[in-house]
């Protein structure tokens, strides 16, 4: 999808889908099956963390109060899908997308989304490094280790952020500003739109529902 | 013992890198720009990323260290003395040598960058290895630590060094010199020859070059030998 409007509405509301019924779960994971770079996006060492905490709340959900399976599954979805739309998103999306929907209002909200991705991508970087120099060491990551290596993250964000802070300063920033977004949807995007509609339609009002008005 | 590229190539995103090419003991040189692949080159000797294809040969490398541009990464202790510790080195020795003494019992978060990056140089300088990668190893360094640092590559008497720079002055001495252009490593051999061939070459010594008077090495004595030799 090259209109980042279309996909974030489409990951939105396959969400939603998913969370509202298993019914929609199943149509949103067919869905993930047909999006390009689909597996390229689990393959990332946080998918194996989320995942992970998926499967221990669904064991404590299914023995609490056994809807477990149902929390597993409808779970599952949404983290394939924040998977893909976190690898799909190119730098400035989330900025041109905010200046559309809000006007001048959204420049604010979408340079903190602009920032926040950014600082999801360094934490990712960050986790990789230390991995490496963990290896070197032969260091195995453990509760001696943990504190400064938590402390690492911290303070290179810290860090980041006042580079950041200081750039925004030096080109004069004090708040708002203006930005002309433009996209160019194609018929893909207007078709995978619709049929996110659908799915969501779909959970929302179960297709028996359906038959049961028309009866 | 040498170190064989042997038609790797590492595909990210847009990014691609290949390399060819044997880094034999001593001491080499990669210079590149920002984005033409140093790092990915340092990893992939390593041994830390694998080569989407082709084969790297570590013949008889027992032990490889890569020191990253960024010291906070290899950060694994709360005070210096620990950090120093993490590396099986002696921190009084170590802290002494990096200029550091007194603030073994310091948290390492009131270090600042240099402070960091001369405490891990000195760390990774101290640590057996028969292959070295340091990546970027001058920068957030002032004169004197590049000098240092330079000093104490030079003075390594086994075991391959590799230096993935843009630092265009102090540089070490070095046996061999290679060039990264656009994901690409390109050899230019053995030093002095390399030199007329280093296109990637600092402004001044591309300059003794052109007049003919090609140093007999990188560092920053060197080059000053050539230039005296041209007011001479």
């Amino acid at each position: 999808m090259r209109d980042p409007r279309i996909r974030i509405f489409v990951i939105i509301a396959l969400s939603v889908a998913a969370f509202i019924s298993i019914a929609g779960a199943a149509l949103a994971f067919l869905y993930w099956l047909y999006l390009p770079g689909r597996f390229r996006c689990i393959r990332r060492p946080a998918a194996v963390l989320f995942f992970s905490m998926i499967i221990v709340v669904s064991v404590i959900s299914e023995f609490t109060s056994g809807n477990g399976l149902s929390y597993f599954i409808r779970m599952t979805v949404i983290l394939l899908l924040a998977l893909y739309a976190y690898t799909a998103y190119a730098p400035g999306e989330f900025f041109r997308v905010s200046v559309w929907l809000f006007g001048r209002r959204g420049f604010e909200p979408g340079l903190i989304a602009e920032m926040s991705m950014e600082a999801l991508n360094d934490l990712e970087d960050d986790s990789s490094n230390i991995r490496i120099a963990l290896r070197q060491k032969e260091v195995p990551l453990g509760f001696s280790t943990l504190v400064p290596v938590i402390g690492m993250f911290v303070l290179n964000q810290i860090r980041r952020a006042y580079d950041q802070a200081d750039l925004l300063t030096v080109r004069g920033y004090t708040n708002g500003g203006t930005l002309c977004p433009d996209f160019h949807p194609g018929i893909r995007d207007y078709f995978s739109g619709i049929v996110a509609i659908c799915i969501l339609f779909i959970a929302i009002f179960p297709v028996r529902d359906i038959f049961i008005l028309l009866h | 013992m040498p170190l064989t590229f042997e038609d790797v190539s590492y595909t990210r995103d847009q990014f691609r890198f290949t390399a060819n090419g044997i880094f034999e003991e001593g001491v080499h040189l990669v210079s590149g720009k920002v984005g033409s692949g140093k790092s990915t080159l340092a990893l992939i000797a390593s041994g830390l990323v694998r080569p989407g294809a082709g084969v790297v040969h570590r013949n008889q490398i027992r032990k490889s260290l890569l020191s990253m541009q960024f010291p906070e990464y290899h950060t694994t202790g709360i005070t210096l003395q620990e950090e120093v510790r993490s590396w099986g080195l002696d921190p009084e020795v170590l802290l002494e040598s990096t200029r550091l003494s007194g603030r073994a019992k310091q948290d390492i978060s009131v270090l600042s960058r240099g402070e960091l990056k001369r405490l891990h140089l000195g760390c990774v300088l101290s640590c057996e290895a028969d292959l070295l990668i340091l990546d970027e190893p001058f920068s957030a360094l002032d004169c004197r630590e590049k000098r240092v640092i330079c000093r104490r590559i030079a003075e390594r008497s086994h075991g391959i060094v590799i230096i993935c720079t843009h630092e265009q002055t102090w540089l070490p001495p070095v046996d061999f010199i290679w060039e990264m252009q656009n994901g690409s490593l390109i050899s230019c051999g053995r030093v002095p020859g390399a030199i007329t061939r280093w296109s990637l070459a600092p402004r001044h010594i591309r300059e003794l070059v052109e007049q003919g008077l090609v140093p007999g090495n990188i560092s920053p004595e060197a080059v000053m030998g050539a230039t005296c030799g041209t007011r001479e």
